[in-house]
């Protein structure tokens, strides 16, 4: 219980470090409770039930034992789903205008103007001021390589049953692109959050052999067991492990050289192919 | 193809939602709810509807083609329905004594009997303004949220592997540990990739292209139950509202959790849904007193969203609400009182 209070705790901090909705929702809340003698019963309601919930979220307490209810799951800012933060705001901006406009008169515009442009611009600094937060450009850009690059591939192998090993620009999107290709591991690997939609977990070695391919993408490459006690996994290690687990496609990046490439092939036991940007090595026949 | 997905995905909510609430409310309360109840309780009765098939490919193994197929049929049946019982509802009503005054109620809630506003005019042009550009940033594919989401895989393991949860959608390969049952229930990906078979489309068409807007148009609908309620009769405070919100969501895309993030960046999330479709039309629901159709919300949460035993945000909502409510009744009641006793 004491974890879950200091996550409500510093959750709240956090909530209210980014942006500054819930500062605006606090303001509207005291601006609504001025003005309650004159709503009706539903409006009333409505004030009580988001104050009531509002308070809820807030108090270390009550919103550890909302924690609880909403599963551990979710973070802290879901419990925020119980209060109707963007209704209560525009709630108290709607009652504000209609003040201003003198229920909203053209001829009133001297007042209302420009306390609207002022609210407006207040409600727009609460946010992101168009700040990229999700999916920009590059991200677009990358899938389409990488469903270049996938294509490509698919039309190499064509049996089918291709289970991949490629740098993590390739695997973040190979299963979206095209869900015939089976993956090494997959996107839970770099984020975790995705762990809790599975009990599966990737031992230590997975996460060698990731940070093996994306060294690669920079041309370093370990291939030799020449650093034994260090703990670095190699090449070779890499490539048996993936062998073993039924691997049949290896996507290296070019940066890891033909060297490294043809190397890995003799291993890998298969054939090696080049792509734009990689190389490709089969072993279809296992 | 999208398009007319677009297209059955807005016009069998609302028969859904129609027949649902025709049966819930009977004739007469019935003409008091908007397009916009329809839609969501429409949506609730389709993600219901895809449960039961959902259910059906996970415990009883049943392929998900068939399970796709028997989707379709029990759609098109419930449509069919529907309009069966809105037809005869209709008949029902027209010329009846209760025509009157169930069209002075409408007049009375929305304020459609009056003439509109040069004000009211610009007032919703601004709205429709704001949703626009929302509508553009969709479409433009604006900003898509992953992290921490794989809907597309896992709809694209449903369809490639022809069962549910059988390969674990990150990798293609079995489940070494199996994933927890209470999220092996919930439905929206089966949904969408119903969708996606029934319409030949791919997920990422479906669950970014098609869901995103599905939301947007629902939440904005909620939103628009919600300003009725809040400002009975004035177009004008509606309008401002519902623009007000519109802004809130541009402003409230800072952060992964808040509204306005979820509409642009998240649409097709359940608890995205569950935010901006289900709880505000719960509010708006709680604020007329109809707890029937609060069950509706509930039982659509508990089939997209992980909840405690099913007790999610909805079913804690509206008990709160409703004791809310009371309250403020009597604050107000003992308020008049006072008033009263002053006066005398």
């Amino acid at each position: 219980m004491t974890e879950y209070v200091r996550n409500a705790w510093y959750g709240w901090l956090d909530y209210t470090d980014q942006g500054k909705l819930a500062a605006l929702l606090l303001a509207a809340l005291l601006f609504l409770w001025l003005g309650a003698k004159a709503a009706g019963h539903r409006q009333r309601g409505l004030l009580v039930y988001s104050t009531v919930m509002t308070a809820c979220c807030i108090c270390p307490v009550t919103a550890a034992a909302l924690m609880w209810y909403q599963t551990k799951f979710y973070d802290y800012h879901w419990v925020w789903s119980l209060v109707p933060v963007t209704v209560v705001i525009a709630w108290g901006l709607t009652l504000v205008l209609a003040e201003q406009w003198k229920d909203f008169r053209l001829a009133a515009w001297r007042g209302g103007l420009p306390v609207t442009l002022l609210l407006a611009a207040i409600l727009l600094l609460c946010g992101s001021m168009g700040r990229q937060v999700a999916e920009g450009k590059k991200e677009r850009q990358d899938r389409r390589q990488a469903a270049a690059v996938l294509e490509q591939v698919s039309g190499l192998v064509p049996e089918g049953g291709i289970c991949l090993w490629a740098p993590r620009k390739v695997m973040e999107y190979a299963r979206e692109v095209d869900p015939a290709i089976r993956l090494f591991y997959g996107r839970n690997l770099w984020e975790a959050s995705l762990n809790a939609y599975a009990y599966d977990r990737y031992p230590q070695e997975m996460e060698d052999i990731y940070v093996w391919m994306e060294w690669a993408v920079w041309g370093v490459v370990e291939m030799e067991d020449s650093r034994q006690g260090t703990g670095q996994i190699t090449g070779e290690e890499c490539t048996l492990a993936a062998r073993g687990a039924g691997v049949n496609c290896i996507l290296l990046p070019e940066a890891a050289t033909g060297e490294v490439a043809d190397r890995l092939s003799e291993l890998f036991g298969g054939t090696v192919m080049q792509l734009e940007g990689y190389y490709l090595l089969t072993n279809t026949a296992e | 193809m999208r398009i007319v997905l677009l297209a059955v995905m807005f016009v069998l909510p609302v028969l859904y939602g129609r027949g649902i609430l025709g049966i819930f409310y009977g004739r007469r309360q019935q003409e008091t709810f908007t397009v916009a109840d329809c839609l969501a309780a429409g949506l609730a009765v389709m993600v219901g509807l895809a449960e039961v098939f959902h259910l059906c490919a996970v415990f009883l193994k049943v392929p998900f083609s068939r399970c796709t197929m028997w989707f379709g049929e029990a759609g098109l049946l419930l449509a069919g329905l529907s309009l069966a019982v809105c037809i005869c509802r209709q008949r029902a009503l027209a010329g009846g004594a209760a025509s009157g005054q169930v069209k002075r109620m409408q007049v009375k809630l929305t304020g459609s009997g009056y003439p509109w506003g040069k004000a009211e005019k610009i007032l919703a042009g601004i709205f429709g303004l704001l949703v626009l550009s929302q509508v553009i940033f969709l479409l433009a594919g604006g900003g898509l949220y992953r992290q921490g989401d794989m809907t597309v895989e896992t709809v694209g393991s449903f369809l490639y592997a022809d069962q549910v949860y059988q390969v674990n959608p990150l990798t293609g390969n079995a489940y070494q540990g199996g994933i927890p049952v209470r999220l092996k229930i919930l439905c929206l990906p089966s949904l969408y990739g119903m969708l996606c078979r029934l319409f030949s489309l791919d997920p990422g068409t479906v669950v970014w292209w098609v869901m995103p807007l599905v939301t947007l148009a629902c939440s904005y609908g909620a939103f628009y139950n919600v300003g009725r309620c809040l400002f009975p009769g004035d177009r004008k405070k509606l309008f401002v509202f519902l623009s007000a919100v519109a802004l809130l969501m541009w402003a409230g895309d800072y952060r992964f959790g808040m509204d306005g993030f979820g509409l642009l960046h998240s649409g097709w999330q359940g608890v995205v849904i569950r935010n901006l479709v289900l709880l505000p039309w719960l509010v708006s629901l709680c604020m007329r007193r109809k707890w029937m159709a609060v069950l509706l919300c509930v039982a659509a949460e508990a089939c997209m969203v992980w909840t405690l035993y099913g007790m999610g945000v909805c079913a804690l909502a509206a008990p709160v609400y409703g004791l809310c409510i009371r309250v403020g009744d009597k604050g107000q009641k003992a308020a008049g009182a006072r008033k009263g006793g002053d006066g005398l």
